[in-house]
């Protein structure tokens, strides 16, 4: 597994930096900032941002990969102190056998801890546990002047909640502080439940919201994304064993240079069928990392898309209007001239991150990946961010590649107060795409 | 039989494959020694090791190119394991070929690390090991010293050197029932090999460590990491010179 330094996850945004610099120690790191030459910096983690949050063109990229220690661990309270470049996959393959998980986790275990910071993620459990950021007890932060900054909601406060979310663009995290949760096995209860239109679907989420800690929806392209399963899952609270199975990877990296995304529409369809007559419904029980890290059974997957790539389109819809809203959007897909190849939806609850750029806020989150069609799926990209824009919603930037800079201007209000806390010698290409002067 | 490592004494125990091996046996509640030449980073390692189960960590910071430290280096790192079941010589440098081809005191100072200073350790680790009567010597060599190629000869002829040595060990030792482990990793995503261009035979610290593992428990003889660039460098080392000029690999 090597790192594409010079594209998103997406394979739609390219840009090359000028340097990628590989710190192997903290000290390394601060070494860098001990002249700002060659600047801008951007730290990268595993590069699972879609779009260009992660690419910085032409000027020095830090990859974070091996700034991964474990510092300490608190076996009572659970409090793990790590580096930057510590991976999920490196804290669950140690700590889910002391029975310790994160509390908040993406769809892969492939992603950094300041990686996760940076975007402040989100997982299925949302609604009761808030986004990563909520769990972050603190953390050390270079600035490009060699400032070294204990970062925590008392101390340096400001920076902190800027930090959180804040694209990598404030400092460069070197280590952090995070709350685990303890857990008794392995096992998770989880329930597949079919809907019939989106009011149903609904339905059953206000209806599990309170008794079951993950929820997610599939929506079945083939039926316009109106019909899907609704999933629902939990911890159990049985002893049971808590051995992480050992990571098997089926390299697909080289078809990243392919000149067609046919192997990953085929993919795409396949994996949908599979959910449309595959699943069994109704309550079983499933292990947690086939529940938590789907993505994970074929870490390359992006690379089925080859050179055209592929875009994924996530937003927030505000409680309120969530359902008329979803409505909306899905319309614009049937009218858009392109198919969705997958749509998965979550629910956000009122936790509230110390982020200023945080993306959850309570409301319905609905992610759509679609094949790039070149002109056609930008055009339909425009649609569905104009209906985001329309009901006040909120786009992703971790997995947005082409938004235009006044979508995310009106639907992150803090930002005037997040441009006090910029690093002046750290950008990235999105930065300098929403930042720019049209 | 499989003999699992519970003491092991790494050298150049930082390098990335070194601490991704000495991770996995952090892991299973080993307890390490390890030597190296950066204070803080040693410190941070031995943290983290501790915080992955190990039972006990212990470092000493040293320049290995100096070898007249190397007795007492050994001796400490005996005395603290009371007799490792494992050593591992893992530091080295990869340099520049071609600032190499060029500089003189470049090439003198690759062969210091690469090669001398593990000569100097492998020959006062082999008689304590023969005076011992068990437990596993290995190092990290290369698949770059298995054929001269102009992209990276120098480094190779120090791996090369290494191999060579380590080969007549595993003779010497191998009647005073010590294992001796050639390990030749091929190319390897780490810091030391970040200016490199990457491709699909390129493998990463953690794989490489858990082959390692496999082979270190119970083997002796040549290990290829991963096991592809066995047959590869089988292919590598027959093909006819003219042959590996022209596709210039």
């Amino acid at each position: 597994m090597t790192v594409q330094v010079s594209h998103g996850w997406g394979g739609t945004s390219n840009g090359a930096p000028d340097r990628v610099l590989t710190p192997a120690s903290a000290k390394d790191l601060a070494q860098i900032f001990t002249t700002q030459d060659n600047g801008p910096f951007l730290g990268r983690g595993l590069g699972r941002s879609y779009g260009d949050s992660a690419l910085n063109t032409g000027g020095t990229l830090i990859d974070c990969r091996f700034l991964d220690r474990f510092l300490s661990f608190d076996t009572q309270y659970g409090v793990l102190e790590c580096e930057a470049g510590v991976s999920i996959a490196a804290i669950n393959q140690v700590f889910v056998s002391k029975g310790w998980i994160l509390p908040v986790v993406p769809g892969t275990q492939l992603v950094t801890i300041g990686g996760a910071i940076a975007n402040d993620v989100h997982g299925k459990n949302h609604v009761q546990e808030g986004s990563f950021g909520t769990h972050l007890v603190s953390m050390k932060l270079i600035r490009s002047n060699g400032e070294v900054l204990d970062c925590d909601p008392e101390t340096n406060a400001e920076l902190f909640a800027a930090t959180i979310g804040g694209l990598g663009l404030t400092g460069m995290v070197v280590s952090a502080k995070i709350q685990l949760r303890p857990i008794q096995s392995l096992s998770m209860s989880v329930n597949h439940i079919p809907f019939k239109n989106l009011a149903e679907l609904f339905s059953l989420a206000n209806g599990h919201r309170e008794s079951w800690e993950y929820h997610a929806a599939w929506m079945d392209p083939a039926a316009a994304c109106r019909k899907g399963l609704y999933i629902i899952g939990r911890h159990s609270d049985q002893q049971g064993p808590l051995d992480w199975p050992r990571p098997r990877a089926l390299p697909l990296g080289p078809l990243a240079g392919l000149p067609t995304d046919l192997p990953g529409r085929l993919f795409m369809k396949a994996a949908n069928s599979w959910y449309r007559r595959g699943i069994r419904t109704g309550q079983r029980q499933a292990s947690l990392e086939s529940v938590l890290y789907p993505l994970d059974r074929l870490p390359d997957w992006n690379a089925l898309f080859g050179k055209p790539g592929f875009f994924q389109h996530q937003c927030v819809l505000p409680e309120a209007v969530a359902l008329s809203a979803f409505d909306e959007l899905l319309k614009v897909v049937e009218n858009g001239g392109q198919t969705v190849s997958l749509a998965v939806g979550k629910w956000f609850g009122p936790r509230q991150s110390p982020g200023l750029l945080s993306f959850p806020a309570p409301g319905f989150s609905l992610a759509m990946d679609f094949a790039n069609r070149g002109a056609v799926t930008q055009r339909l990209l425009d649609e569905l961010d104009r209906v985001v824009a329309d009901c006040s919603g909120r786009p992703y930037p971790a997995k947005d590649a082409r938004m235009q800079s006044s979508l995310f201007k009106t639907a992150y209000p803090a930002l005037q107060q997040f441009r006090q806390h910029l690093d002046p010698f750290l950008a990235s290409d999105f930065w300098r795409r929403m930042e720019a002067t049209t | 039989m499989k003999s699992p490592v519970q003491t092991a004494l790494v050298f150049g125990a930082t390098s990335a494959i070194a601490t991704a091996y000495c991770r996995i046996l952090a892991g299973r509640g080993a307890v390490l020694h390890l030597v190296g030449r950066d204070g803080d980073a040693l410190q941070s390692l031995a943290d983290d090791l501790g915080v992955r189960g190990a039972k006990g960590v212990s470092v000493a910071v040293a320049d290995l190119c100096e070898t007249g430290q190397h007795e007492q280096l050994v001796a400490q790192g005996w005395q603290q394991l009371d007799g490792p079941d494992l050593v591992l010589l893992a530091h080295g440098t990869l340099g520049t070929q071609a600032e190499n081809e060029t500089d003189w005191e470049l090439q003198r100072s690759l062969i210091q690390t690469n090669l001398i200073s593990h000569l100097s350790l492998l020959s006062l680790l082999a008689n304590r090991f023969e005076q011992q009567g068990n437990g596993c010597l290995a190092a990290i060599s290369s698949v770059s010293g298995d054929r001269g190629r102009a992209s990276n000869y120098i480094y190779g002829a120090t791996k090369a050197g290494l191999s060579c040595y380590l080969q007549g060990l595993q003779q010497r030792l191998a009647h005073a029932g010590i294992r001796v482990v050639d390990l030749r990793p091929g190319p390897v995503d780490t810091p030391m090999t970040a200016g490199l261009q990457k491709g699909i035979l390129w493998s990463t610290p953690e794989r490489v460590a858990r082959a390692m593992d496999n082979g270190l428990e119970y083997r002796s003889g040549t290990l290829y990491l991963p096991f592809y660039w066995r047959p590869i460098m089988a292919v590598i080392r027959i093909l006819p010179g003219s042959l590996l000029r022209r596709l210039g690999i």
